[in-house]
């Protein structure tokens, strides 16, 4: 399976194209859904996941504000450098070319020096990098930031968002011009660890059936609420708990006060961690 | 391994690395230590993977794997010398390696220019065709004396718009080029028309020696400038329509190195225009003057476009 480069992979079904071969048997369009895989120089692979239309649009709004205040500085200055009779001329310039920078830098020079980052992409969690995972080059930013005028046309980025639905993932015409993709970067936290808490009673030890079996899925799913029951209202975790609770009590025979704590003594029976620090 | 012995194990170097990745380190020993944070969550995302650790445990490392590696192979450093090179001689070797597009490009532009030219001199409803009433009055008007009349600091306001203006212009000629090549095609013939009309109104009119000696300085810059963003422009709609094989993504993404040095040659190039124009060419020299200076020009160009990077490989 080749995972290298996607470049590659679209060369290759560029080559299955030609031989008349439906492209769309190709790994990564089955795989890579709204991930995409990328190996490092470590040999290791990890994942990004793409961004779409949605949080890049939000992006781009934030950013606009934040040109508009931009250029409303710029005018505060030069209307101040315009009581100087001898500098008005020079000031009206500086503004011009300040307006030509902010029309077709903004998002270039941000990129670059943020690493693929604007204001509005921070503020989004969004990053841009290469197709590859790669983090991109200058040529690229600037490339794919120019083309945003295209993108936008007909109006409110008619063309951008039909060649981002049109493509696997999700770039509009300045992202396959420079070669880009824009990734969201989650900022996930490894979940707490699993807590039997209380720890199991000795009076819920004997009321147990000897042997609970859970399925694989079973016991990931309750191992994952009960990660996740410290950030859980009591209530909500009943409610959760109340998917699962009823039918697996009656299967193995957990008798508990709440379904939660059905949940938690079916899962450490099992486990057997019924026994541990008590 | 359980996954939470897999963590806890694990958890201090990645705690590690999540505060390198957000305050990168200022010295060599900090980015030492960074590498070394990386290349071991690197192995943990590894052993994460083939251990079969849940979801939730991989895509952390993913990410944070992810982070570290941009940071690590972050945005080169844009070099003077790189840009320099970029210019003097990459620019140059590719608008020579795609001279079938900037062929096309003077011929769509120069084409019209003419035909407007000529037909503005030989017939005055030529000019009244093209340009509103107003607009001739203005042309005349402004071209009426050798010497552009500019008050004090005009230089720098004008030096400015021709930036916004004409730059904004190229530029959207080039990227126009995504609708298969047709933006750059009617921007090329419609500035061709419009330039070409204004010299054969002003020639008709007796004012033409006026309005040379104003472009004489500026136009062998500016007038390039605009047929390269053209031949960039052409070259994008061209890698759409023509894919050699590739995707159509794939094709565009192809050219795109190309299109970059091009781009940053219709800068330059419309730069030293917009620096020229704003400073020099309403300036108080005699027409001689600025003939020679415009011819200077015209040589400068045509030795940088011609002659830019050859001999290296």
């Amino acid at each position: 399976m080749e995972w290298r480069s996607f470049h590659k992979n679209d060369e290759l079904i560029g080559c299955l194209r030609a031989q008349h071969v439906r492209p769309h048997h190709i790994v990564w369009v089955q795989h890579l859904d709204t991930t995409a895989l990328v190996e490092t120089p470590e040999r290791v692979h990890f994942r990004y996941r793409l961004a779409g239309p949605g949080p890049r649009a939000v992006a781009w709004f934030i950013d606009v504000v934040i040109r508009v205040v931009l250029v409303g500085v710029v005018i505060a200055f030069v209307s101040l450098l315009s009581i100087i009779p001898t500098l008005a001329g020079a000031g009206m310039g500086l503004l011009l070319l300040w307006l030509f920078f902010l029309d077709w830098g903004y998002g270039a020079a941000f990129e670059i020096g943020l690493q693929g980052r604007t204001p509005g992409k921070m503020a989004m969690g969004l990053r841009v990098v290469r197709a590859d995972g790669s983090p991109g080059r200058v040529p690229d930013f600037v490339l794919r930031n120019m083309m945003r005028g295209v993108d936008f046309l007909p109006g409110i980025f008619g063309i951008g968002v039909a060649v981002m639905w049109w493509d696997p993932r999700m770039r509009r015409l300045g992202d396959l011009v420079g070669g880009t993709v824009v990734v969201r970067e989650d900022r996930s936290q490894v979940l707490g660890t699993v807590a039997i808490d209380p720890p199991v009673s000795e009076e819920e030890r004997r009321n147990m059936p000897g042997r609970v079996v859970l399925g694989r899925d079973e016991t990931a799913i309750i191992e994952t609420f009960l990660r996740r029951r410290r950030r859980l209202s009591d209530e909500r975790a009943e409610e959760l708990a109340l998917l699962l609770g009823p039918a697996l009590s009656e299967r193995t025979g957990v008798q508990a006060p709440s379904w939660e704590r059905v949940l938690t003594l079916a899962y450490a029976r099992a486990t057997g961690r019924d026994r541990e620090a008590d | 391994m359980d996954r939470d012995t897999f963590v806890s194990t694990r958890r201090a170097r990645w705690d590690a690395l999540t505060k390198w990745v957000e305050r990168p380190p200022a010295d060599a020993a900090g980015w030492t230590e960074l590498a070394r944070l990386y290349r071991g969550v690197c192995t943990d995302l590894a052993s994460a993977r083939s251990m079969g650790q849940p979801d939730d445990v991989c895509s952390y490392l993913d990410e944070l794997a992810g982070r570290a590696h941009n940071l690590m192979y972050g945005a080169r450093r844009v070099s003077g010398l790189g840009i320099i090179s970029l210019i003097a001689s990459e620019f140059p070797r590719e608008l020579r390696k795609q001279w079938a597009f900037f062929l096309l490009a003077n011929v769509l532009f120069y084409g019209p220019f003419i035909v407007g030219a000529v037909g503005a001199y030989l017939d005055p409803g030529f000019a009244a065709s093209v340009m509103s009433e107003a607009g001739m009055a203005q042309l005349e008007d402004m071209y009426a004396s050798p010497n552009l009349a500019r008050g004090g600091g005009e230089d720098a306001t004008m030096a400015g718009f021709y930036v916004f203006n004409n730059i904004g212009i190229a530029f959207r000629c080039f990227v126009t080029g995504a609708l298969v090549g047709l933006g750059p095609m009617y921007v090329l013939v419609f500035n061709g028309v419009s330039i070409g009309t204004a010299f054969g109104h002003l020639g008709s009119a007796g004012l033409l020696p006026n309005l040379l000696a104003f472009t004489a300085g500026h136009s062998a810059w500016e007038l390039t400038g605009i047929v390269v963003s053209g031949t960039a422009g052409m070259r994008m709609g061209w890698s759409m329509v023509v894919t050699e094989g590739r995707t159509r993504a794939a094709s565009m993404r192809a050219a795109g190195p190309g299109l970059f040095r091009l781009v940053v040659g219709t800068f330059v190039l419309l730069a030293m225009a917009a620096l020229i124009e704003g400073f020099w060419s309403a300036g108080p020299m005699p027409p001689l003057g600025k003939y020679i200076f415009g011819l200077l020009q015209i040589g400068i160009v045509t030795a940088w476009l011609a002659f830019g990077g050859r001999g290296q490989s």
